[in-house]
């Protein structure tokens, strides 16, 4: 008896040393590397409304988030994007839509900042007073001053932030779009299931683009998933189309659903609605082959019964 | 009797009496409103400004490398964009050259290009006044991203001796 109690008693110590073990050995949370040299600019976009012979005045904010202080200069260059899933952009342009890089200014041309710091940068666009109407693009950029000297490849760090303006006229806005594709396939073998469209501007001003997905059960009018609240937005930018693509990220493996992909740009609306079907191509492999199992039974007793 | 009403009601009245301040405490409330307002950002770090290499003629090389680390809270995510400091973007050294050019690269035919994140093969670091090369073009915000690019450096087979070098600008912005 005295043994069984002990032996109890050295099991539940045993249990309570285990299990505080993981707590007593957690190291203290490491605390995260810094960079030698890290710059965060802020804000990364500004939609300033400007009219022909204006002076506007803004600023942006470089904080230094490395252990080291660094001088950074700052300057404006033109913004244009290509191809019409928006992965490039040309800095260096020069066109209707880029004008406003040469009609920035900035208090100084160079700053330099301390670890832990950050140097409000102030700049100055003046509006010519004979300028078009509708949209002006630039990126205003803090790039940091490389001390270094040598060596094979030499690499700059340059963040910036996009002007995105308009001057106040008549634009080309609203009716000036088109929804050229709103895709929606009806079977998808692996998740998410997602929908895509191509939008087209042919006016003179950057505009939203929002897409929505709603996935509802087949027989049931309440939404499983909708990002009606939250439309994903994408700007698009004067004379160039746009691909978008949205998907329903909580999607599962297996489902059969009712679909609507809706988009709305610049006054147009274009919605598509469909059933999917979501499911492993082994799944569909084995329902192919039950149903060309089916048939062919059906075939060979149908000759069975013919042959007697 | 008396005694014990007259107890009893002094009583109900202390009571009353103490209860007043707690009574009165219980509508004087104040609600206070809390706006903070959080704005974008983009974060960049790109390591150590220089990288070096010693190489001989006829060699291919792709030991260089730079990690750049991107953090943003925007929600469309950011892109990482490289272009040559200048208009002439090969490596140089007095008047030799070792031109940017896409893969494949190989020992004997000079050449140099870049690659990583979204490129698989070596591209050539666009000049000036270029478009910019797309490096990496991600959706969704990011906390400390680190993406590594690796130089693939090829040598002719009478490359002239000297240290060749060139600027790349590494670029962070934010996606419209």
């Amino acid at each position: 008896m005295k043994q069984i109690k002990r032996f109890a008693l050295l099991s539940i110590i045993g249990v309570i040393a285990f299990l505080g073990l993981p707590f007593s050995s957690m190291p203290a949370q490491a605390e995260e590397k810094k960079s030698e040299i890290a710059q965060l600019l802020t804000p990364t976009k500004q939609t300033p409304k400007l009219s022909p012979g204006e002076t506007f005045r803004g600023y942006f904010d470089i904080h230094n988030r490395g252990t080291k202080a660094f001088s950074f200069r700052v300057y404006a260059t033109g913004h244009q994007v290509s191809e019409r899933d928006y992965n490039s952009i040309r800095y260096d342009i020069e066109n209707n839509y880029t004008m406003i890089q040469h009609w920035v200014t900035f208090e100084h041309d160079e700053y330099r900042v301390e670890p832990d710091q950050h140097q409000r940068v102030h700049y100055t666009i003046k509006v010519p007073t004979d300028v078009p109407a509708g949209g002006q693009y630039a990126t205003l950029m803090s790039e940091i001053v490389e001390e270094s000297e040598g060596g094979t490849i030499k690499n700059k760090n340059r963040v910036g932030m996009t002007l995105i303006a308009q001057i106040e006229g008549t634009t080309r806005g609203d009716g000036h779009g088109k929804i050229t594709e709103n895709n929606l396939n009806a079977l998808f073998l692996t998740p998410p299931i997602s929908a895509s469209a191509v939008v087209k501007n042919n006016g003179n001003i950057h505009a939203e683009a929002k897409s929505t997905l709603t996935i509802f059960s087949l027989f049931s009018k309440e939404p499983i998933w909708t990002n009606e609240d939250r439309p994903l937005t994408n700007l698009v930018f004067p004379e160039t189309s746009r691909f978008i693509n949205i998907d329903w990220k909580g999607s599962p493996r297996l489902g059969l659903f009712r679909v609507v992909h809706n988009v709305k740009f610049m006054g147009e609306t274009s919605q598509v609605e469909k059933i999917v079907f979501i499911c492993p191509f082994w799944f569909l492999f084995v329902i192919l082959l039950v149903i060309t199992s089916f048939i062919a039974n059906f075939i060979v007793r149908k000759k069975h019964r013919r042959n007697n | 009797m008396k005694k014990s009403l007259l107890l009893g009601a002094g009583v109900v009245a202390a009571l009353g009496v103490v209860a007043l301040p707690l009574s009165s405490y219980a509508v004087d409330t104040q609600n206070v409103t809390l706006n903070v307002t959080v704005g974008t950002g983009i974060q960049l770090a790109v390591d150590a400004g220089t990288k070096a290499v010693s190489m001989n003629s006829g060699e291919f090389n792709e030991t260089l490398q730079t990690t750049a680390t991107v953090s943003t809270n925007n929600a469309n995510g950011y892109k990482i964009t490289v272009i040559d400091q200048d208009n002439n973007n090969a490596l140089t050294s007095a008047g030799n050259t070792i031109p940017a050019a896409d893969g494949p690269l190989s020992a004997g035919t000079a050449g140099w290009g870049i690659k990583g994140g979204d490129i698989v093969d070596y591209k050539a670091v666009p000049a000036q006044g270029a478009t910019a090369l797309t490096l990496v073009n991600k959706g969704g915000t990011a906390n400390g991203d680190t993406t590594a690019f690796t130089y693939g450096i090829a040598t002719a087979n009478t490359q002239a001796s000297g240290i060749y070098a060139d600027t790349v600008t590494f670029t962070a912005t934010v996606n419209p």
